[in-house]
Formats: structure tokens, sequence, C-alpha cells
């Protein structure tokens, strides 16, 4: 109903526009952010910036739901086949909305932490590398060429390194953290780029739907498998896939708390929904191999992420890296949601998606709250931050329970419609496993809450205050969109289902 | 007061006031810390020999209740179970099983009282009054330590 | 009375009391409303209908059903309320606004869980018991029972999300959540609830939370406890599996278990914990034989055992109050300072061995005829072994180590009275439901006629020679043979100790483990990169000696163990999809 008044509202260039803008905007207001004279001008200007690409994420999904075929194709400057192609459907829009929308929140609460987190002369060109980032994840979720996918990625990944080092003010172990994630990323990317060009090579085309159309006719060639095999360990390295996360606790724990907020709820999303696009759209399930795959590969995988990542963040200290490891775990869900590979298995790992940035987002921002005034991010540091700052600590508290799958949660939600998928398909001693690592999850979560809201201060000297209102409002947005998306789950239900039809080509779910 | 009230009620006032004293006095631990009541209830249980006392009662019980299966025609389910003082026979054969099995059980399972760590002292909701009750040292605070 | 009133669960009732009673500080007011709360609650019960959903509510398409009355549930409502008032009245002389209102909480989620009318229901309550209940343990304010609390949260949680995934798979299958029993275990769902149930009842190998926690909770807490969750289980049972065979060998081997961890545990209250198991095994068993008459001795022994094992627990609460320790090794021959404290404990204990004129004999010897008629002569013998065994460890070892045997010279104050109160009612409950009728409708017969099947009930005699000579010879048999071997020094004697039981898995081999691969894993990823930085390190000694500068090292140890990983993946992938195309 919002999306038909935003749509009848809407001038006419912007819904023509409407799936381009959401990329340009940011990547045209990133070079002008860097010259701005003023941080606090370039922070605004990053919030317009932001909100703008949200809003035409917004307009592109309410387009992309009343087109009959269900997707834009775009092609830029009108060069056909030749040229690049934006092409949304129902998943690329979700993922858009997630992107954008996250982006906006984060740019709201951001500018007291980066007050705190960056000198005063770095915050423009701290804010253009964050839209550039920001631009390259929009790029990588809208378009619909291989290559062009490859460039928006490395200006994301590229904008995510500056973004991650700047943490070294805080502390110099940002600097080997962004060193190494510069080493994984570009692995990640040159093994995604060979895969690209095995398939180039052997269809001759980069556009994405094309090569789909002809994959088909080449049913068993060597090249097309490798090719497969390096997009897959590629993205998958990018998502944060276990065995190739360990890139991540690092560059969560130690870059600015701003940074890890916004890549915790986008990044690896977006590498991921790359992922889904190359397995279920570009390749398909008429392929053998790729359900071997799915069976052999990515479902183990995502459960030994779910089990071992838990475990691993029981153990940890910094709150920043157990929810780094839960991070890493949470990925593990939505990858063996995928590898069931029907429609409600994807659509599950998309739900899933879509709420654990709602609740990790909810949780990082409320930490990058704590850092603002009480610098410290062990558990010991939060024992009776629950007192001291009641509200921050709530809504964090809200997070929490939405991560272990509390009901009345989103994180409840993704996590039965995950069951669901896992019984029809007859997997249903994964369900035990999910239940166990969930049972994991209440350890770390309900440690960190016992702390907070039952023991007494370790350091009652140090001033400890409520975070500031410009936190506290998107924080609380968030934690109310956990409860409200756990009590009526029909919105992101809806999205998951259409976004699952689109990548495996069906026709929209109702 | 007493004195000056009529005989008529004088004799029942006069029980109320001696019961009440009665149900104080069984009421007081005494300075050697023996609650009067124990001699009314247990005070049999110091008797001399009560040891062979209780061994012989028992003894002979048993030996009574066995022989009454002759005259009472008991029946059961099972058949088996309606043999002469078949119930007293399992009793005694699981209770001695079951004793004397605490030897070789408490030399395999028996460990240090500090085998899972810190045993702990007695809860905080015990009697305040209590002598030697640890006060809130190391033990009462909840460390967050795993 | 108005329709607010019938429609209230007397389990919310004292839920809103409980949590109303933690804002309270005035103790009077307080303490007042945790006692008048079980009051209102039994009258509410007494004056409600029967297989009636009396509230109902529609949310996310379930029909959920919060309150419904039936024979099979009343029972354990109304044991649940009396309990919950003894234990308000034992708690008096405490001044404790958590302890009150969570231990009135937790009866209140137990009471809702009761009378829940769907299986949505049923795991919200099941939760809140969990969660309420973790506070009496902690209440204890020891760092063992910070510990122990943490484990026993971690298995009661554990426990509602199994129940929950059940739930989850039924309701997905049969799209309906009502209450019906399961026939078989063979779907998953039934599975995992009757797993879910098994822990809370504390099957074998499933059971080592409650000796966990119950003695390590507060000299409250530890009444309190004993009451709610494992009968609770006991109920869900009753409701969705009768007659399942495996429950059968379950509560079979349930009740001899415990029996000989009993004979050498020195803690009295662990040894209570025992009994608990025991005793539920009674039930367990009772419920998979699923006739009449056993569902019938099943939910009457629970009954019976809410009361007389409350009953010994307030008793070694008062021992453990007025000493500070329930160490078998350092108690005896307190019955010269509490002698009213050993008499209702011996009530106590002579009620558990089913002693004829007492609770467990009217109740027990149902479970037996039962378990006797299917002609199961194994498990039958297993049932009676167990009562000899209730026999040692509740009905003996209790009373004669803790208030006779050897003197342990310790002289203290009699139990504060408002303890005494609370032992007193249990012991008049406890012999008053033990009793022939000697007026109709009283006695035995008041339990009999509230059973689910009344009138198989009323069938059957508890008391006739038989019965009361088998049990007599049964009991005095085993206490000779205690007099025996106490007089041949052929009973062990006690000894301080921790005794290993299935927890030793978790505590010690399961969290050694995880330790250890917590430990393996952050060093096997670096200990693989760096046998691979060893051996790149030898081919390519130049190259490395002039490209990498010392500090270096590190970060080529965690990059080159990403990159080792990343090709084991790619070659993974490609082997698979070579090997399967």
């Amino acid at each position: 109903m919002i999306l038909e008044l935003l749509l009848t509202s809407a001038p006419d260039w912007a819904i023509r526009h409407a799936a381009v803008l959401i990329v340009v905007v940011p990547l045209v207001m990133a070079p002008i952010l860097a010259l701005s004279p003023s941080a606090r001008l370039a922070w605004f200007l990053a919030l317009l910036a932001t909100a703008a690409s949200s809003y035409f994420a917004i307009l592109t999904l309410g387009i992309v739901q009343s087109t009959p075929g269900g997707i834009i194709e775009y092609w830029i400057g009108n060069w056909y086949l030749i040229g690049i192609e934006f092409r949304v459907d129902a998943l690329n829009a979700m993922i858009l909305l997630i992107v954008s929308g996250m982006a906006f929140l984060a740019t709201v609460f951001a500018w007291p932490t980066i007050l705190a987190d960056v000198e005063k002369q770095k915050i423009s060109l701290f804010l253009c590398a964050f839209l550039l980032c920001f631009a390259g994840l929009c790029g990588v979720a809208a378009t619909g060429d291989a290559f062009n996918l490859f460039v928006f990625l490395e200006i994301s990944s590229l904008s995510t390194y500056v973004l991650v080092a700047m943490g070294a003010r805080n502390d110099r172990r940002a600097l080997p953290a962004a060193f190494d994630y510069l080493i994984m990323g570009t692995i990640a990317a040159s093994f995604y780029i060979i895969g690209v060009g095995f398939l180039y090579a052997a269809t001759g085309t980069l556009n994405m739907a094309e090569m789909a159309a002809q994959l088909p006719a080449l049913a068993g060639n060597r090249s097309v498998q490798v090719g497969f095999a390096f997009i897959v360990v590629g993205l998958g390295l990018k998502a944060a896939m276990w065995p190739l996360h360990q890139w991540l606790p690092n560059a969560y724990s130690y870059s600015p708390s701003f940074v890890t907020m916004f890549l915790a709820a986008t990044a690896t999303k977006v590498a991921l929904y790359a992922l889904i696009r190359w397995l279920f759209t570009i390749f398909n399930l008429d392929y053998s191999f790729e359900q071997a795959i799915f069976t052999w590969v990515l479902a183990p995988l995502g459960i030994a992420a779910m089990v071992i990542c838990s475990f691993q963040a029981v153990f940890q200290t910094d709150v920043r890296r157990m929810l780094a490891y839960s991070s890493v775990a949470q990925v593990g869900y939505m990858i063996l949601g995928i590898s069931i590979a029907n429609a409600a298995g994807v659509s599950a790992g998309l739900l899933h998606l879509f709420n654990h940035s709602l609740m990790k987002g909810a949780l990082f921002m409320a930490l990058a709250g704590v850092c603002l005034t009480y610098k410290g991010t062990t558990v010991r540091d939060f024992a009776g931050l629950g007192r001291s700052a009641p509200f921050t600590m709530s809504a964090f508290a809200i997070a929490g329970l939405s991560l272990i799958g509390v009901p009345l949660t989103a994180g409840f939600m993704s996590k039965l419609q995950l069951g669901y998928a896992l019984f029809d398909h007859g997997w249903w001693w994964a369900v035990l496993f999910v239940v166990f690592s969930s049972f994991l999850a209440v350890l770390y979560v309900g440690r960190l809450l016992q702390a907070i809201f039952f023991e007494a201060p370790a350091n009652p000297g140090k001033p400890r205050k409520e975070a500031p209102l410009i936190v506290l409002v998107p924080l609380w947005i968030l934690a109310l969109a956990n409860i409200y998306f756990g009590i009526d789950a029909s919105f992101p239900v809806g999205l998951a289902n259409d976004g699952a039809a689109a990548a495996l080509g069906l026709e929209a779910l109702q | 007061m007493t004195d000056e009230t009529p005989p008529g009620r004088d004799t029942s006032g006069r029980f109320v006031k001696r019961a009440a004293e009665t149900v104080n006095a069984m009421s007081r631990t005494n300075d050697e810390g023996i609650h009067p009541m124990s001699k009314v209830l247990f005070g049999w249980t110091e008797a001399k020999n009560i040891g062979a006392i209780l061994f012989w009662t028992l003894a002979i019980l048993s030996i009574i209740l066995v022989l009454a299966d002759l005259v009472i025609d008991r029946h059961e389910y099972l058949h088996f179970a309606e043999s002469i003082g078949f119930f007293g026979l399992w009793g005694f054969i699981s209770f001695s099983f079951v004793v004397l099995m605490g030897w070789p059980l408490g030399r395999l399972l028996r460990r240090d009282e500090n085998y899972y760590g810190d045993a702990g002292g007695p809860p905080d909701d015990i009697d305040p009054d209590l002598e030697g009750k640890p006060l809130h040292g190391p033990n009462g605070t909840h460390g967050g330590h795993h | 009375m108005p329709t607010f009133l019938t429609d209230l669960n007397p389990g919310w009732l004292l839920i809103i009391a409980g949590v109303a009673a933690m804002f309270i500080k005035q103790r009077t007011v307080r303490q007042a409303m945790t006692i008048i709360a079980p009051i209102l609650g039994i009258l509410l019960l007494a004056t409600t209908q029967h297989g009636v959903d009396h509230l109902t509510y529609n949310a996310l398409g379930l029909e959920l059903s919060f309150y419904r009355v039936d024979s099979l549930n009343f029972l354990f409502g109304l044991a649940f309320l009396i309990a919950a008032l003894l234990n308000a009245i034992y708690a008096l002389h405490t001044d404790n606004r958590m302890q009150d209102g969570m231990a009135t909480a937790y009866a209140g989620a137990a009471i809702a869980a009761t009378f829940a009318g769907d299986l949505m229901t049923l795991f919200i309550f099941w939760e809140i018991t969990a969660i309420t209940s973790v506070f009496l343990i902690l209440r204890a304010g020891t760092r063992a029972s910070y510990f122990a609390s943490l484990r026993y949260l971690g298995v009661q949680i554990l426990s509602g999300v199994l129940l929950l995934d059940g739930i989850a798979y039924v309701w997905h299958h049969t799209g309906s959540l009502s209450l019906t029993a399961f026939t078989s275990l063979n779907e998953p769902g039934a599975l995992i609830i009757f797993i879910a149930f098994g822990i809370k009842a504390a099957f074998p190998f499933l059971h080592n939370w409650l000796q966990d926690s119950y003695p390590k909770a507060s000299v409250v807490g530890a009444v309190v406890l004993s009451a709610f969750t494992t009968k609770l289980a006991v109920y869900a049972f009753a409701r969705m599996f009768p007659g399942q065979d495996e429950l059968i060998w379950i509560g079979a081997i349930m009740t001899v278990f415990p029996v000989f961890f009993a004979v050498i545990e020195n803690d009295l209250r662990r040894v209570l914990a025992y009994s608990t198991n025991n005793q539920v095994g009674f039930m367990i068993c009772a419920i998979g034989v699923g006739t009449p008459l056993a569902l019938n001795g099943a939910v009457a022994h629970a009954f019976a055992d809410i009361l007389f094992k409350g009953l010994l627990f307030m008793s070694m609460g008062a021992v453990l109050y007025r000493t500070g320790t329930t160490k078998a090794n350092e108690l005896g021959g307190l019955y010269r300072s509490m002698p009213w404290t050993t008499l209702f404990c011996l009530v106590g204990a002579i009620s558990i061995s089913a002693m004829p004129l007492f609770s467990a004999f009217v109740t027990k010897s149902m479970i037996l005829s039962a378990v006797a008629s299917t002609g199961m002569v194994v498990v039958w013998l297993m049932l009676m072994f167990a009562s000899a065994g209730v026999l040692e460890h509740s009905g003996i070892k209790i009373p004669y180590f803790a208030f006779f045997g050897h003197d342990s010279g310790k002289r203290v104050k009699e139990a504060p009275f408002n303890m005494l109160l609370a032992m007193g009612m249990a012991s008049f409950l406890c012999i008053a439901i033990g009793l022939p009728a000697f007026l109709p409708s009283f006695g035995y017969e008041w339990l009999y006629s509230l059973l689910p099947y009344p009138v198989e009930a009323a069938s059957y005699q508890p008391f006739t020679l038989g019965h009361i000579l088998a049990q007599l010879q049964l009991l005095a048999l085993a206490v000779f043979a205690f007099i025996l071997l106490q007089r041949l020094g052929l009973y062990p004697p006690e000894k301080p100790g921790v005794i290993l039981d299935t927890d030793w898995l978790y505590r010690k081999v399961g969290y050694g483990a995880v330790r250890w691969m917590d430990t393996i894993w952050s060093k096997v990823g670096p200990a693989i990169a760096a046998i691979a930085g060893r051996l790149s390190s030898r081919a390519y000694d130049n190259m490395v000696a002039t490209f990498s500068p010392r500090g270096m090292l590190s970060r080529n140890l965690f990059s080159g163990g990403m990159t080792l990983w990343t090709a084991v993946i790619l070659a993974l992938v490609l082997l698979v999809s070579f090997l399967t195309s």
C-alpha cells in the first residue's frame, strides 16, 4: 500500500532509472564528499545519498512487484547485449532494500561514533570510502553482468580495506586485520574472475542471462565445471563460508564500530546473494554436479559453521569477536538453507539473511553505543551496563534473544522456516544441528545478558551512560523491527518467497 | 490475680495456665541444647541395649509375619509371589544387596569433595545466628570466569 | 461467578502474584500474597468446570487454549497448589523478594502448564518454569551453585527447545496442536517431544541436572524445586504417551539405578534427589503400562510424592538451616535438639517407604498391581527391588544419619515455627490420604475419587490382608537386614566425597573436550599453515629471507593458513563436481 503510494507519487524519471540511481547516486556523491571542507557537511551529504538510495531501492521493489514478469531490465546507455545490463528481480530488490536501508540507518547513527573513532580531518575521506563501499555493494546486487559484478565487488572491497584500516587509531591490530582481509579479498576476487574467465571462454558472453541461456548446451564441459568451482569458492570466501571465514573475526573486531555494524549487516549478505544468483539462476539444478555440491559440500560446511563457530563464540572474551563468530555461524544457517536447493530452502536462507542483518545491525549498533562512552568490549566490561544504560542494553537484549531464536522474535521465524524446509526435504537430522547450535547461542548470548543485567560493574569508577539519542533511535528501530517481524513475518516472508522464486526461475510463489 | 478469682473459675484458669506453662517449658531448649520433647518422643532410643532390643523385636516380628503367610491366603497376579515369605525374602535380599554393593561402588565412584572444583559452603539463607557461618566472602560473589 | 474468575487459570494467578511480590518491599504484604494466592487458586480450581476450554486465543493462526481442566490434570494442579501453599509457609522466616516471587511464579508456571489445552501453551509455560526456577538455585549464592544453575538452565532450555522443535514438526505435519496422545515414536516429532519430556523427567542418562542442582539450591529453594519440574514431566507423559511400551522399561531402570547411588552418597539432600528419580521411575513405568489402574496409580503416586518428598526436603532444609550442612558424616544425634523435625521427617520417611496407613501404600500398590497384572515378571521384580531400595535410602538412611546414629555433638535450636507448621501440615496430609476410609469418602477414598478413572479406582481395594501382609513382610525383613548389617559392621560408613555420575561426562570429559577442541582449533589452522610455511621456507629460503621481515611472519602464517583452506575447498568442489558429472 505504501509502495503503491510511492509509485504513484514518484516522478517519471525516477521510475525509469530507479535501478541505476541506487548505485549512481552514492557513486557520484563520493568524490563530492571527498572535497567537502566540513566533516558535518560530508556526513549530511552521505545521509542524503543513502536516503536517496533507500528511496530508489523501495521504488525498485515496488516496480518489480508490479511488473508482470517481475524483472527490470535496464541496459546502460541502451547498448543492448554488448553493454552492461542492470537486471533486477525480486531477489535483487530484496537485497538492495536491505543494503540501502541498513546503510541509511548506519549513516544516521554514524556521526557520534565517527567523531570518536576517526580523526577530524579524515572524516570526509572516511565517509567517501563508505559511500564507495556502499555503491559497490549495491552495484553487485543490481548488475546483470558477470564482469561488472567483479568490478563492483572490487570497488566495495577496496574501500572496505580502507575503512577497516581506519580502526588503527584505536587499535593498531586493525592494520594487520585490514592487510589479511585485503589478501583474502583479493584471492576471492581473483578466484571469481578466473571462474568468469573459464565461463567466458566456454560461452562467449559476460551477460548473466545470456550465459544462463547458453550453458545447457555445454553440459559435461570441463571448463564450465572448473569455472563453477572457482566462482563458488571465490564468492564463498567473500560470504565467510566456513572454513573460509578467518578474515572476518579480525576485520570485525578492530575496525571502527560504525564500519563493523555496516559490514556485519550488509557485506557478507551481498556476497551470499551473488552466490545464490550463480548457483540457481546462471547454473541451475539440472546440472548433476551442482546437486552433489549442495549435498556433499555446502550442507556439511554450513552445519560445520553452525556448530564449530558457535562453540568458538562461546569461548570468546571479546564481545565483538563473539558476535563475529556468531555471524559466521549464522552464515552457516543461510548456506544450509540454500543447500536444500528448493524454493522453501532458499526462501528460508533469504529470510534468515534478512533477519540476521536486522539483529546483527542492532547488536553492533548497541555495541558502538557502548564503545562511545565506555572504551572496552570484553564481556567483563559489559558487567552491570544494564543498570547504567538500560535503553541501549534492552535493545541489545532484544536483538540477542532474536539471535538465539526466542519465539516472538524475528530470529525464531527464520529458524522455524528453515526447520520446516529441512523437514520437508527429509533432513530432519539437520534440524537437530540447528537446535544444538541455537542451544549454543543460548550459552553465549545468555552469558552476555547475565553479565549485563545481573553482575556488578567490573570497574565502577569508569563513567558509563546511555548512548546518545541519535544512536538510540536507529537502534530501537532495528530492535522493534526484530520484534515486529517476529510477530507478523508476512512482509519478509513474502520478500524471501518472491526472491527464492525469482532465483529458481519459478513463477512467483503466492 | 489467680488467688482472687472465684473458686469456680479458679480451677479451669489454673489448668489453662498450667497447660500454657507446660507447653512453654516443653518448647524451650535447655542450656545443654537438648529439647525437652526429645525425651518424650525419642527417650526410648537412649535405653540400654536398645540395639539388642530392636534386633530381637524385629527378628521376632519378621518370623511372625512370615508365619502369618501360612494362615493368610494372599492372591497375587504372579503366582510365584504367593509362596511363603516371598516378600520378606525378596526384601531382605534386595536390601542386603544394595547395602553391600555400597562398598565396591563407593571405592569405584567416590572422589575428593573438590573434584569438580570448589564444592562451596552452605547456601546464603541458613540461620544467621549460626556460629562459624561464612560471611559473604569470595564464595558469595558471582565471578563470571569460565 | 463472573467469567473473568472462572476463566482465570490458577497458575496465572500465581504467576501474577509472584511477579508482583518481587516488587513489594513490605515483608508482611508480600508473604501474605504468596500464601493467599495458592489458597485462592485452590478455590478457583475447586469451582471450575471440567472439560471446557475456559480461555482461548487465536494468534498467528494458532488456536491456543490456556485453561482446560479434566480428570487427568486436576489432581496434578491441586497437588501443585498445595505444594505452593506449603512452600510459602515454609519460607516465612526469610525475607527475600526474589525468592518469594520466583517460587510463587515457578509454581504458577507449572500449574499453568498443567492446565494448558494445547501444545504451544504447554511449551510457553514449560519454558517459564525453567527460567523462574533457576533463581532458586542462584539464591544459594555460592560459586558452586552459580555454575550448577548455569548447567541447570542449559539443560532445561535444551528441553524446551527440543519440545518446540517437536511441536513445530507435529504442527507442520498434522496442522494440529491438540494434546492428543501419540500412538508411536516412529515419527520424528513424537520422538523429539518424547526426549524433551524425558529430560525434564530426568530419564536415566538425562537425569543428572537434578542431582547436580537441587542439593546446591538454597534451603527454601530445594523444597520448592522438589515439587514441580519432574512431576510436570510426569503429567506431560501421562497426557501424551500413555501406554507407550518404552516407558515401562525406562521407568523400571529409573527406579533401580538411583538406589545404588543413594547408598554411597554423603549429602542427604542429594540422596533425596536420587530418591526423586526413583519415585518418578514408578510413575513413568505405570504410564508405560497405560491401563486405567496403572494411570490411576501414576497420578495418585505423583500426588503423594509431591507431599512426602516435599516433607523430606523440608526436614533436611530445617537441618541445613540450623546446622549449615546436610552431609551425613557431619550429622547425627540431632533428635535431641530437633525432636519435632525428627518426628515429621520420620512421617515422611515412613510414607515414602509405603508403610500401611501412610500415603505411598495406597498409591504405589496400584502401580505394583497394574504391573503384575501385565505379567511382566522382570519389571515387577525390579520395582519390588526398588521398593526395598526406597526404604534403604529415604526410609532409613535419611532419618538415621541425620537424627540418630552417631552423635555429632551438634546442639542447635529447633526449626523455626513456620517450618514446623509447614512440615506438620504435610505430615497430616501424608497420613490423611493413607488412612483407610473409616468414614466414607475420607482417607484414601477421597484421593481415589479424584483420579482420572474414578470407577476403576473405586473398585480397587488397597487394604486387603494380603497386601498389608506382603508389604509388612517386605519392610520388616528389610529393616531387619539393616539392623543385622549394622551390627555386623557391614554397613558402609558415610564418607565425605563426590560421587561420580553421568554428569562426569559433561562436567569433566565434555568440558575438557570442548576446551581441547577450542584450543586445538585455534592452533590447528596456524599449525597447518606453519607446516606449509616451513616447507615453503625451505624451498624458497632466499626469497623469504629477502621479502619477509620477521614481524610479518605471523601475518603470513595467517593468510597462508587461509589460503591453504581456500585451496582445500576448491579441490573439494572440483573433485565432487568432476566425480558426479
